[in-house]
C-alpha cells in the first residue's frame, strides 16, 4: 500500500493520540469526516495500523520488573519457530517479542512482579520442549527511552 | 493514587482497544457513561493513564529497517552513561532504549528509513565510544508479539 500525505497525517495524529475523535482527526488532516475514516479503515485493513492501546504507568500502581531476553533455538525449521511462537503467545507477561536474524532468534520483553516470577516463566519455557538452545537475561535497570511512537516524519519522507 | 477493581478494568479495556466508545466501555464494566468518563479523567490526571498509542506495523512499511542493538560502553564513569543517554535521546531513529544489567549496558530498538540510513545510525553510535555486540544484535524480521499492554490483572495484587 502506498501512503500519501493524508495517510501520513493520519498516522501522525493517531500516534500522538490514539483516541482522537473522528471529527478532530478529520479537521487535523484537512479532509471531511467520511474520507478520513475510509483512510483509517484502509490503514487498518492493510495491517499498517495494528491497534490502539492505552499507555498505562504500571510503576505507579505496583512494583514491576522489566526483563529483556534473547533466545537462540537449536534448530530452525518452520515448525520450530511456530512452536516457540505459539508458546510465548500464551504467556501474558511476555509483552512483546521480535523475530530477529543475526546472533539470536528472538528478543522478548517480560514485565513481571519479581525475578522469581520471571525464573518460573523461563523454567516453564525450558521444560516445554521448545528447542531453546540458549538464552540471555538482561534485567532492565532503567527505561532510558521508552517507546512512545515512530519518528514518522524522519522515516517516511513524502 | 489508589485504584479499585473498576479502574483496573477500565485500564485493561483501554489497553485492548483505546478507541472503544465511552458508552461501550461503561457497559463492559457495569457503570453508566458519566462515572466511567469521570474515572477515565481521574486516571489521566494522575498520570496512571499516560495516553493512547497507535500501534503501527513497521514491517508493513518497506523499506523501513528495524534493528535490535546491544551495546557496551568503553568506560563506565557516570558521565559516560550520561553522555550516551543524552545523545540517544536526540537520535530520532532510536525508537526505544533500555539500560540493562548483564554483559551489555544497553539494548536499543532502532528504526531507520533504509539500510543505508541504518548503517549511518550504527556508525554514529560507534562514534560514541562503545562496542556493538554483534552476536546479540540483529535485524528484526517481524514482530511476532506486538506490544499491546501489560497484564495488569496479573501484576497488581488486589
Amino acid at each position: 500500500m502506498k501512503l500519501d500525505k493524508f495517510d501520513m497525517k493520519i498516522l501522525e495524529a493517531l500516534q500522538a493520540d490514539g483516541r482522537m475523535p473522528a471529527t478532530r482527526l478529520a479537521e487535523h488532516v484537512g479532509l471531511s469526516s467520511s474520507p478520513t475514516w475510509d483512510r483509517v479503515r484502509r490503514l487498518e485493513e492493510a495491517g499498517i495500523v495494528r491497534g490502539y492501546h492505552a499507555a498505562v504507568a504500571v510503576e505507579q500502581l505496583a512494583p514491576v520488573t522489566t526483563i529483556m531476553v534473547q533466545v537462540v533455538l537449536e534448530s530452525h525449521r518452520a515448525r520450530d519457530f511456530r512452536r516457540f511462537q505459539q508458546a510465548i503467545e500464551k504467556i501474558p507477561q511476555i509483552v512483546e517479542c521480535w523475530e530477529v536474524s543475526g546472533g539470536t532468534d528472538y528478543v522478548m520483553r517480560f514485565v513481571v512482579r519479581s525475578i522469581e516470577e520471571y525464573q518460573q516463566l523461563i523454567e516453564h519455557l525450558l521444560h516445554a520442549n521448545l528447542g531453546i538452545e540458549r538464552y540471555w537475561t538482561y534485567v532492565v535497570t532503567k527505561p532510558v527511552k521508552p517507546f512512545t511512537g515512530l519518528p514518522l516524519t524522519t522515516l517516511l519522507p513524502q | 493514587m489508589k485504584i479499585d477493581r473498576l479502574d483496573l478494568r477500565i485500564l485493561d479495556s483501554l489497553q485492548q482497544d483505546a478507541r472503544i466508545s465511552t458508552t461501550r466501555l461503561a457497559e463492559k464494566i457495569g457503570l453508566t457513561p458519566r462515572p466511567t468518563a469521570d474515572r477515565m479523567r481521574r486516571l489521566r490526571q494522575h498520570g496512571v493513564l499516560r495516553g493512547y498509542r497507535t500501534d503501527i506495523a513497521v514491517e508493513r512499511l518497506p523499506p523501513l529497517v528495524q534493528l535490535i542493538v546491544s551495546v557496551t560502553l568503553a568506560r563506565h564513569r557516570a558521565e559516560d552513561f550520561q553522555h550516551f543517554e543524552t545523545n540517544i535521546a536526540r537520535m530520532s531513529e532510536v525508537a526505544a532504549c533500555w539500560a540493562v544489567g548483564g554483559d551489555v549496558d544497553y539494548m536499543l530498538h532502532l528504526v531507520a528509513a533504509s539500510d543505508a540510513r541504518a548503517d549511518a545510525v550504527l556508525k554514529q553510535l560507534i562514534g560514541m565510544h562503545l562496542t556493538i555486540d554483534h552476536h546479540r544484535s540483529g535485524l528484526v524480521a517481524r514482530s511476532i508479539k506486538p506490544y499491546t499492554g501489560i497484564p495488569l490483572q496479573l501484576l497488581i495484587a488486589r
